[in-house]
């Protein structure tokens, strides 16, 4: 038997399946339950429509790249596993590398040498899965503490503690962004967030004039395009 | 404390309580789901492996993504909450998608993050951002797939979609960073500072990058809030 035969065959599409079955039902409970407190916390219904639209229409685009992958994906480790680690659980930069990871340490060259067995591929779905739960596993472990000690600190209502979300709010985004406003080898990238940033702000700053509201709402997704159109304009014609 | 304060307090912890017993509780069913996967499919096929290979070959990822994994879920959940995270760790694409996602709605819904109604506009939208991308990844896999790649992949259109990820990021930061020039100078600063020391190595510690500069904006923005009292 070959490798491909169970990387494409039945079982694995039933295991993954179910598994991203479970998963899409975890969100439907958390939406529900986040929906219920909003309710209670006074947040209005147009709000979270708005904010349901925008998360929805907001993800359709950064979700295109991610097919592209997952068809690459698909020609060494068969379709179903990498259509479970894309749709859930896992990202575009995470999978291809893990996998390669993983043969290697079998003595294979890559994920695309033919001596791949379909034992080499078991090895290769469990290394994948081991490197990617750790999240979840810290989850189970020690968010509900983490949680619990956060939530009593903030219950004292130190006027610093705002101060204290906001500044590692902007701590996070700006160690995130760093390596692409500052990486000069990749010019594209920096006049993709540079553009988008200012479209973000134009577009904010005109929608809140309420004769364009709507601008307001979608200034996220707007700015995400342009930053996009502004790399293809860079490599195409600059 | 009036009587509507006392509710509020009660209806959150009880909130608090709630999800957390729910992310735990699907935490689990769905590591049990992820990990059967590699067992069912050993046990059916009668694969000869060895647990030792296994760890062998794991060992270097779950090195370098273990604690990666700690470090941006306590990162990450000052942001988004305990909700947004019980939920993202399961869902992926944490980084390019669902953080951003998240802080688009609470500037929509115009709520702070790290505050009650961030957490609860963070895990709805991270649930359907989680939804959208799997309905997209379906309909590439079984459908549309094979007839968008040349599109995506065209060389007009490649450098796009290419570049997606610093669009979403100079998208939501820029404003965020600009509207708070207070807070951010620092971490601006320290961040670039800290990309040209480590140079083409950043991604691999930019999870520890991440933790000191949070730790060093919260020092310096509580040193000036002694200051200013």
């Amino acid at each position: 038997m070959k490798y491909l035969d169970i990387a494409n065959g039945n079982l694995l599409f039933l295991l993954t399946g179910l598994t991203i079955l479970v998963v899409l039902l975890q969100s439907l409970l958390f939406i529900n339950k986040g929906t219920k407190r909003a309710k209670e916390l006074g947040i209005e219904k147009e709000i979270i429509n708005k904010t349901i639209t925008n998360s929805a229409i907001f993800s359709i685009i950064p979700s295109l790249p991610i097919i592209v992958m997952l068809l690459a994906l698909s020609v060494p480790l068969g379709r179903y596993f990498p259509w479970l680690r894309l749709s859930v659980v896992g990202s575009a930069v995470y999978e291809s590398m893990a996998a390669n990871v993983a043969v290697v340490s079998m003595g294979l060259k890559d994920i695309s040498d033919p001596n791949l067995t379909p034992t080499i591929f078991g090895v290769v779905l469990w290394v994948m899965s081991l490197g990617i739960i750790w999240g979840i596993v810290f989850n189970i472990f020690f968010l509900g503490k983490l949680d619990q000690y956060t939530k009593k600190a903030k219950a004292t209502k130190n006027a610093f503690i705002p101060i204290f979300s906001g500044a590692l709010f902007s701590g996070m985004l700006a160690v995130l962004s760093v390596p692409y406003v500052a990486n000069t080898k990749n010019i594209t990238g920096i006049v993709s967030f540079a553009s988008a940033g200012i479209a973000a702000i134009i577009f904010q700053k005109i929608g809140k004039n309420p004769k364009y509201k709507v601008i307001n709402e979608f200034s996220l997704p707007i700015a995400l395009i342009v930053g996009m159109a502004a790399s293809i304009i860079q490599v195409n014609l600059v | 404390m009036d009587k509507n304060s006392n509710t509020e307090a009660r209806l959150s912890a009880e909130f608090d309580k709630s999800i957390n017993k729910l992310g735990r509780y699907t935490s689990i069913i769905a590591l049990a789901f992820m990990l059967s996967i590699p067992l069912i499919t050993q046990i059916y096929y009668g694969l000869d492996i060895s647990i030792s290979d296994v760890l062998v070959a794991s060992s270097g990822l779950i090195a370098m993504f273990l604690p990666m994994a700690v470090v941006e879920n306590i990162s990450y959940y000052q942001v988004i909450g305990a909700g947004g995270i019980y939920l993202s760790s399961i869902t992926g694409n944490v980084l390019n998608m669902k953080l951003p996602c998240a802080i688009a709605g609470m500037k929509i819904a115009n709520v702070e993050p790290g505050s009650k109604e961030g957490d609860v506009i963070s895990i709805i939208s991270i649930g359907v951002s989680s939804i959208v991308t799997t309905i997209i990844l379906f309909l590439g896999m079984f459908f549309v797939g094979q007839a968008l790649v040349p599109l995506l992949n065209s060389p007009l259109l490649a450098p796009g979609f290419a570049n997606v990820t610093p669009a979403i990021l100079g998208a939501t930061a820029v404003p965020s960073l600009l509207g708070n020039k207070r807070l951010s100078v620092v971490p601006v600063i320290l961040s670039l500072a800290a990309y040209f020391i480590i140079g083409a190595n950043f991604g691999m510690y930019q999870s520890y990058v991440l933790i000191v500069v949070m730790v060093l904006s919260v020092g310096s923005a509580y040193l000036n809030y002694k200051k200013s009292k």
